[in-house]
């Protein structure tokens, strides 16, 4: 996933005190979004998960990680390009969206208290278990997060956050921030920030009187 | 190692081995590791802390705790400096700075002092609603700054906060706030049932009042008992949080706690907001004294029963060598006590009950202490400081009794306030003398002396018992009941404050006397809510919490009601002050909000583009050349892209498709144009109106096949309309089989326009796909790949008025596509042009855009009741036609030229008929776009004038009084290129 500042993602892989950023660039995301209650029992069907119920849990299906993002919606997220497509069926629509999201990994010992910096969820191992999803917002930035399969990562225990495209650069950059706490470093790379040359409403259009 | 006058060789919590250098207005002091700086200076003998808010009488230390109302001071300097700090809870550290405030040029000999001290008769709550009237001319320049400069507290900061701050999501199953007998006991009740407890204290140490003790508490020392505490609450998994204040219960359990990070702190932030999440929350916030009421009962020397005995033994501090007691509890004769013990002279107990306990009185008298009953204190004597009071029958003569300090405790108030913050309001209950809050079911229960409980001994039994029952009510069982709530101590009613003395102050920090409280009686502000906005009693950062309860009391005997029917004022958050810092945590500067880069920000900045925030997106404004400004940069590109071809990012539109079954009827609705006639390949304008009938929002609407559809929003609606197709379709229309899919982030897209422009796309698009005006008429779109085999989608519409085309591409494949496109125009001489010509352009066609459809406008306001299909089928038709909005008279959307051409005008200006500038008359419209115009060569406008196309051909007037311009406009169609539209069409 392109940075809009860089040609690479705008997360470099990052240590802190037992804590990984990294960045997550997902081969192919797709919508699927169901038009009517009947179609997506077909759309359930053709991904081979069962029926969503309040969408608080990450599924696993031959085309991906299935999140549901709203009562007839999920985004379908596969890791490798060699994972068999979801095809177009009766009853939904779906969209190519892999460059519409930016993803992020967080992981180690000290990845909730360091989410805790940033999501208001409860993100206890009680309360958020592996495969748990939501979305939340972190400091204004819509925000899905995961609890990610152990055993899949070869960082720990963690979890998977993905972000609006546009703001991929102003999340990466809030994240680093909150994780200077637990002993990560800014790189040089991401300390000019998101700025732009602006200017001031009195440069633009004068005094106001 | 002693450290001052009034710092005893021995005992407190302190640690003597480690002495800490401070200064307090440049003077060097010593204190010790443990001190506030509020024990430090009054161990040192330093009495005068600062100078009052309005009558710059000297003050000192009233009490040990949050709710101190004079100890108010400076510490550091420059961008760090930190003003109103209470010293009772500033913890010292080496080479802290803190300075007085309020006083000039020293706090010894304050200048003000000379005017306020004998002018203070005629400086009553109020009087600037009756003096400094006249000359109006003198209110601004003269009477305000002499006002804001004589009063006031600490200086803000002017340099930019270096520190950091940090915000701290959390959850939990129990808050207990306050870790004083009550809350530890609660702790450990919900700790031992399971759940998971967080323990919060304000204070740098827990124990609460366990910490004033002089004997010992469950058979140990006081800081003992507290530890052993602890270590049981570390044992259940409690966690506990010091140096912290809960401000404020909001809504859902949500509370806000602001920690000071410990001094030395791995944790870098200088604050942390906690905003914590919790099913339950346990009151344990102890009773806050009430000092007694009477004259000059602001003199330094004057202290709270039970800050001097915590000053006493928790910081080895002697308030005095001389202490006088005052008071209407018992509390204060266990101060006396202790103070006896330790050497110091307490001559007498002036006790306002007629018959206080008579074991106290025995075990007083025993250790030689003139106890006298039905005795009161009637005011001071001294100058900067205590040297004598004046004791005396309640209501006889009194007599001077010399001394260096006064102690005095007049009730307790409970701190419930985080309770009743928004809520309910405390009632007053007789049986314990105090404003309470009734029994609770929960979420939020109150325990210990902040519920009527206040010995140790039933503080602690009311907060097991609590405790267990919070327990219950979260619904985890025990093997027995649980225990049942001592009940609640008794007390008489605090004394009443007396009446016709001068000085006899009830809000210390607002300098309100209660004369104050009398005045605004008889000027009619009866209601105690008028009373605290008439005299600002419990308006200053303390939020009057030594005085509020005897204010109550005053103004209900100026009333003559009894004290439950006059009440307490409505509470509000935050409990003591938050810094901005706090609130802001690490939302600051570049992080202050989100920002969205398209995905050709590195293109744009590169070229050198500079940008505007529009919501969350930074969009290129311009592209300027050398040190063109804003103006002449428009014009350039504005003026190429009539004459050549340029293109422009507008990739932050709002894109979706709308698919299924039901598309067509589900867009019908929504939409006050035809959708269902559209046919494939064909684009139409559209425009959204809201439920109230007003336009809502326009955009292209693009129909792919039969049952597909593909839109475009405006960028600052495509988040409220993203809302509403989701609540069409969950809730008003979920009959309908529509898929929603928004693309805003998944596609990106050029605007490529001017003369030129078609030129451009044929050489951008792949050998053989025809774009011709045949192919490609205006207002159609198709599929299309470009010659290096990028797919994007080619809409043929237009913002500018001239031909053109509209490219939206996945995001991914944007910068590809930028160097194929660049590459394709670069024969025709393609550019760039930003936001700002962009305007100028759709300017001159009379175009709307978001000044003009900002929710109070109408299709017919707008010209564009053409557009309009009949019926009242779609959203907003009925109430279109309601009588008001169906006005021919209304404002209607008109172009603006001024008749002197070389004069300009202003958006937001009003459009009135009087060339008087000084008499403007009523407003019968306003301007809302305004720019240069490079076809006309002079500035425009589009505006709305009541009955405006009647006025076409005629003049009207700008009037911009903040601007200071009063300019006669030409009132013209709302078009100023082009009209008949030929351009657009090639």
């Amino acid at each position: 996933m392109a940075d809009v500042l860089t040609d690479r993602h705008p997360l470099p892989p990052l240590d802190g005190d037992d804590l990984a950023l990294r960045p997550w660039s997902p081969a192919r995301i797709l919508s699927a979004t169901a038009w009517s209650e009947e179609s997506l029992a077909r759309l359930v069907a053709a991904l081979g998960v069962e029926r969503p119920n309040d969408g608080r849990r990450a599924q696993a299906a031959p085309q991906g990680r299935v999140w549901w993002t709203a009562p007839r919606r999920a985004l379908v997220i596969a890791e490798t390009s060699d994972a068999p497509s979801l095809g177009e069926g009766e009853g939904w629509v779906m969209q190519a969206e892999t460059g519409a999201h930016v993803g992020f990994r967080v992981a180690g010992g000290t990845a909730r208290r360091l989410l805790a910096r940033l999501v208001p969820i409860d993100l206890a191992e009680a309360v958020f278990p592996i495969d748990a999803f939501a979305t939340t917002r972190a400091d204004g930035v819509l925000v899905h997060v995961q609890r990610r399969i152990a055993e899949a990562a070869p960082e720990g225990d963690g979890f998977d956050l993905m972000v609006a495209r546009s703001q991929g650069r102003f999340f990466a950059e809030i994240l680093v921030d909150a994780a200077t706490a637990f002993g990560v470093t800014v790189p040089d790379e991401m300390r000019r920030g998101t700025a732009a040359r602006r200017l001031s409403s009195r440069e633009v259009f004068g005094p106001s009187r | 190692m002693s450290a001052g006058p009034h710092r005893l060789d021995g005992g407190g919590l302190i640690d003597r081995a480690r002495p800490l250098g401070f200064t307090f207005d440049g003077t060097p002091f010593t204190g010790f590791a443990g001190d506030t700086l509020a024990s430090a200076l009054l161990g040192a003998g330093v009495r005068v802390i600062g100078r009052s808010f309005k009558y710059h009488r000297p003050r000192g230390i009233l009490t040990a705790g949050s709710e101190e109302p004079n100890g108010l001071v400076t510490l550091g300097h420059g961008a760090r400096r930190d003003p109103n700090a209470r010293a009772t809870m500033v913890e010292l550290t080496q080479g802290l700075e803190a300075a007085s405030q309020n006083a000039w040029p020293s706090l010894g000999f304050d200048l003000m002092s000379f005017v306020t001290g004998p002018f203070g008769r005629f400086l009553p709550a109020g009087f600037y609603y009756k003096t400094f009237k006249w000359p109006a001319s003198w209110w601004e320049p003269v009477y305000e700054r002499i006002i804001r400069a004589a009063a006031g507290l600490g200086a803000a900061p002017q340099g930019t906060d270096p520190d950091r701050y940090e915000r701290i999501f959390g959850h939990t199953d129990v808050l207990v706030v306050g870790a004083g007998a009550a809350g530890l006991a609660a702790a450990q009740a919900a700790g031992e049932a399971g759940l998971s407890v967080t323990l919060v204290d304000e204070g740098d140490r827990v124990g609460g009042a366990i910490l004033a003790e002089s004997g010992l508490v469950d058979g140990a020392a006081p800081a003992d008992r507290v530890a052993a505490a602890l270590a049981r609450l570390a044992g259940l998994g409690v966690r506990v949080l010091t140096r912290t204040t809960a401000f404020g219960l909001y809504d859902g359990g949500s509370v806000g706690l602001v920690e000071r990070v410990a001094p030395g702190s791995v944790e870098a932030a200088r604050e942390i907001l906690h905003v914590l999440r919790t099913r339950a929350i346990v009151l344990a916030t102890g009773a806050i004294e009430q000092p007694l009421v009477f004259a000059d009962n602001d003199r330094p020397g004057h202290f709270t029963a039970g800050a001097a005995r915590l000053y006493l033994n928790r910081f080895g501090v002697a308030v005095g060598r001389r202490i006088v007691v005052a008071t209407a509890t018992d509390a204060a004769y266990a101060t006396a006590f202790d103070l006896v013990a330790v050497g110091l002279d307490v001559p007498v107990i002036a006790d306002r009950r007629v018959t206080p306990p008579t074991d106290l009185v025995a075990r007083a008298r025993d250790l030689g202490i003139d106890v006298r009953p039905a005795t009161a204190i009637h005011g001071t004597r001294g100058r900067s400081a205590v040297a004598g009071a004046e004791i005396g029958p309640v209501f006889g003569a009194p007599s001077t009794i010399e001394c260096d300090a006064i102690v005095t405790s007049g009730g307790f108030a409970p701190a419930i306030h985080l309770a009743a913050q928004g809520r309910e309001r405390p009632v007053w209950d007789p049986e314990t003398a105090s404003f309470r809050l009734a029994d609770s079911a929960g979420p939020v229960f109150v325990a210990g002396a902040a519920d009527g409980r206040g010995t140790l001994a039933a503080a602690q039994a009311d907060g097991r018992a609590v405790g267990e029952r919070v327990a219950a009510v979260l619904g985890r069982t025990t093997a027995r009941a649980p225990a049942e709530r001592p009940a609640p101590i008794a007390a008489v009613p605090p004394p009443a404050p007396p009446s016709g003395e001068d000085h006899a102050f009830l809000d210390f920090q607002n300098d309100v006397k209660v004369s104050d409280v009398a005045l605004a009686a008889r000027e009619g502000y009866v209601s105690v809510e008028h009373m605290k906005r008439y005299t600002t009693l419990g308006m200053a950062i303390d939020q009057g919490k030594t005085g509020a309860v005897a204010a109550i009391d005053r103004l209900a005997s100026a009333r003559g009601l009894p004290i439950d029917e006059v009440g307490t004022t409505l509470y509000r958050p935050p409990y003591t002050p938050v810094t901005l810092g706090a609130l802001a945590g690490r939302q600051v500067g570049l992080h202050l909000r989100p920002t969205a880069l398209v995905p050709l920000h590195a293109i744009h900045r590169d070229r050198g583009a500079v940008f505007i925030r529009t919501g969350a997106w930074l969009r290129p404004h311009f592209y300027p050349r050398g040190d063109e400004g804003i103006v002449a940069a428009a014009l350039r590109e504005a003026q190429y892209v009539r004459e050549g071809v340029g293109v422009c990012d507008v990739s932050t539109l709002g894109k979706v498709f709308v698919e299924g079954p039901d598309a067509a009827v589900f867009l019908e609705r929504l939409y006050a144009v035809r959708i269902a006639s559209l046919k494939p390949g064909r684009a139409r304008y559209g425009v959204m109106l809201r439920d109230d009938g007003h336009a809502f929002d326009d955009g292209i609407v693009c129909r792919i096949d039969a049952s597909r559809f593909y839109l475009t929003t405006t960028t600052a609606k495509a988040g409220e309309i993203e809302a509403l197709f989701a609540k069409r379709l969950q809730i008003d229309w979920p009959e309908l089989e529509v898929a929603v899919t928004w693309a805003t982030e998944t596609f990106a897209a050029l605007a490529v326009t001017g003369p030129r422009a078609r030129e451009v796309v044929a050489g951008l698009v792949a050998e053989g796909l025809d774009v011709s005006d045949a192919a490609l008429p205006h207002m159609s779109h198709r599929l299309a790949t470009t010659r290096g085999g990028i797919g994007f989608r080619l809409l043929r519409v237009s913002f500018t008025g001239e031909r053109g085309y509209e490219l939206h591409v996945p995001a991914e494949r944007a910068t590809a596509l930028f160097a194929e496109l660049e590459a394709a125009g670069k024969p025709q001489g393609l550019e760039l042009f930003g936001l700002e010509a962009l305007d100028v352009l759709r300017l001159e066609k009379g175009y709307p855009a978001g000044a003009e459809i900002d929710g109070r406008t109408t299709l017919a306001d707008l010209g564009l009741d053409r557009f309009a299909k009949p019926g009242s089928g779609h959203a907003g038709a009925v109430l279109a036609r309601r009588e008001g909005l169906a006005d021919p008279l209304r404002p209607a959307m008109v172009g603006l030229v001024a008749a002197d051409p070389t004069q300009s005008f202003s958006a937001g200006a009003h459009l009135v008929a009087s060339a008087d500038a000084r008499a403007p008359g009523r407003s019968l419209g306003w301007i809302t776009s305004v720019g240069a115009s490079p076809m006309l060569g002079r500035t425009i406008g589009l505006g709305f004038l009541a009955d405006g196309r009647a006025r076409i051909g005629g003049r009207i007037f700008a009037a911009d009084p903040l601007a200071g311009r009063h300019v006669e406009l030409v009132v013209g169609a709302p078009v100023f290129h082009d009209p008949e539209g030929d351009r657009v069409r090639g």
